[in-house]
């Protein structure tokens, strides 16, 4: 006689659950663990399970979750939009504890699909030359301290007949230690495209594009730059950016609620709009990468511009070029440095070209 | 003839104690003084406002109607202290905090 289909099912069902218990006995969670089975965690796993679909039902609540409050006991955290209007009176009717169950919110910014909608264009691949600009780059021996570092490669200025490379001091030559990797940022030392970071720290994967001119320009300037000489036909004389193209050859004044736009190595084409001018701003500066602190630098006059997330300006976009949010040979605005996941700093490009005595590269 | 004389005096009167009147009045309803220039008076207080703990930036921003000047203070973290210690106005411009974390060059790592 043939099994019927129930009892197929109980006999897969019983060599799973045979197969499983002794594997259990070795791969168990360690005592104190705050997995699934823990019973503070199921008590607030029971909670959420009441509430989550009756809360979510508000467009201000994006979420629940077993979370831990400060002592490390776990709690139903609540996560709300921060953006909401009614953020303030949700939170203010979401109780505080539930049958024993702590509830602690977290404001956060919408979720999304982390999936980019890709717009094709690497800026951290190796280019074939002549290279266009707003790309991954960096000092090839920005090696130290078990890290290697980078930046941008933001725009290209002249000098005296002469085309350059514009980048950040602190990601071409702020190696001012022999420390991590016995050897300091020195006029002459090949500037590589794409940076280590992006070329597993192997300096052999990347492309010379220049040479290090050094500028000086912290701790004692104000503004945050240096250059590098082009190497003949390496990158392109225009000066395009990518994603942005050709550029003017003027420069603009940034004006609040200004809309501007750059091209970097982390975040690449990204948008934002001018929040606040006339900044002063203190920034700390490592004398390495991943080194120690070698000084903080108060700068002034600065340029303010929205960055919430980090979503215009992350972790190795230094250097990059801010133009006006326009599309054809934009003005140029002013030079990203520095920042936080709330906004992004620049230093007004006519600040910068006047300290190199340079004019932007451009139509 | 005297009468129109008499006449003539009481209105001359009552229209100089009319002006006077006005005169008070604008007095009274005193204006404030114009501004300073916003970006003057940042420069004149950026080191003092810098000189708080957990304060990394001050920049001319605007209030929430987009449009309004004001003093915008960045803080690394929130504190009662810092809090108290930051003015609600400066020369009649709003100060507005807002806590950004540390400002940091954005290189990689």
């Amino acid at each position: 006689m043939r099994p019927n289909l129930l009892q197929r099912f109980c006999k897969a069902a019983l060599s799973l659950a045979l197969l499983f218990i002794p594997l259990s006995l070795f791969a168990g969670p360690p005592a104190g663990v705050l997995d699934a089975s823990h019973a503070s965690v199921r008590a607030v796993i029971a909670v959420q399970n009441e509430v989550t679909a009756d809360w979510i039902r508000k467009p201000e609540v994006l979420g629940t979750a077993v979370g831990v409050d400060a002592n490390g006991t776990p709690v139903l955290t609540v996560y709300i939009d921060r953006d909401a209007a009614n953020a303030g009176e949700v939170i203010r009717n979401l109780p505080r504890e539930l049958r024993g169950t702590g509830v602690q919110v977290e404001l956060t910014d919408k979720f999304r699909a982390m999936a980019r909608p890709g717009s094709g264009v690497s800026h951290t691949a190796t280019q074939t030359p002549p290279i266009q600009l707003g790309t991954s780059g960096g000092w090839s021996k920005d090696l130290a301290n078990g890290y290697c570092c980078g930046g941008t490669l933001g725009s290209l200025v002249q000098i005296g007949g002469t085309q350059y490379i514009l980048s950040n001091y602190h990601v071409f030559e702020a190696d001012i230690v022999p420390g991590g990797n016995n050897t300091v940022a020195t006029n002459g030392d090949p500037i590589i495209q794409p940076g280590l970071i992006d070329v597993n720290c192997n300096v052999n994967n990347a492309q010379t594009v220049g040479t290090l001119v050094k500028r000086s320009s912290l701790p004692g300037s104000n503004v945050d730059c240096s250059t590098a000489k082009v190497v003949s036909g390496m990158v392109r004389t225009d000066g395009a950016i990518l994603e942005i193209g050709t550029i003017s050859h003027l420069t603009t004044g940034a004006f609040i609620n200004q809309a501007v736009k750059k091209s970097g190595r982390t975040t690449g084409l990204s948008r934002s709009s001018v929040s606040g001018l006339n900044a002063t701003i203190s920034v700390t500066y490592d004398n390495e990468c991943a080194g120690g602190t070698a000084f903080a630098k108060t700068f002034t006059g600065q340029i303010v511009t929205n960055n919430r997330g980090s979503k215009f300006l992350n972790s190795g976009d230094s250097g990059s070029l801010m133009v006006e949010d326009v599309t054809t040979n934009p003005r140029s605005v002013g030079l990203l440095y520095a920042g936080s996941s709330v906004d992004a700093i620049a230093n007004p490009i006519d600040e910068v070209l006047a300290f190199l005595g340079a004019t932007m590269v451009g139509q | 003839m005297v009468r129109d004389r008499l006449r003539c005096a009481c209105y001359s009167l009552v229209v100089a104690v009319f002006l006077i009147g006005c005169r008070h009045n604008m007095a009274q309803s005193n204006s404030p003084p114009p501004k300073r220039d916003i970006n003057a008076v940042l420069r004149d207080h950026d080191k003092e406002l810098m000189a708080i703990p957990n304060v990394v930036g001050i920049y001319v921003g605007v209030l929430g109607d987009g449009k309004t000047p004001c003093l915008k203070v960045m803080l690394s973290r929130k504190s009662p202290a810092t809090e108290q210690a930051i003015p609600r106005s400066i020369e009649g411009y709003d100060v507005v905090t807002k806590v950004t974390g540390d400002i940091r060059p954005l290189h990689t790592p």
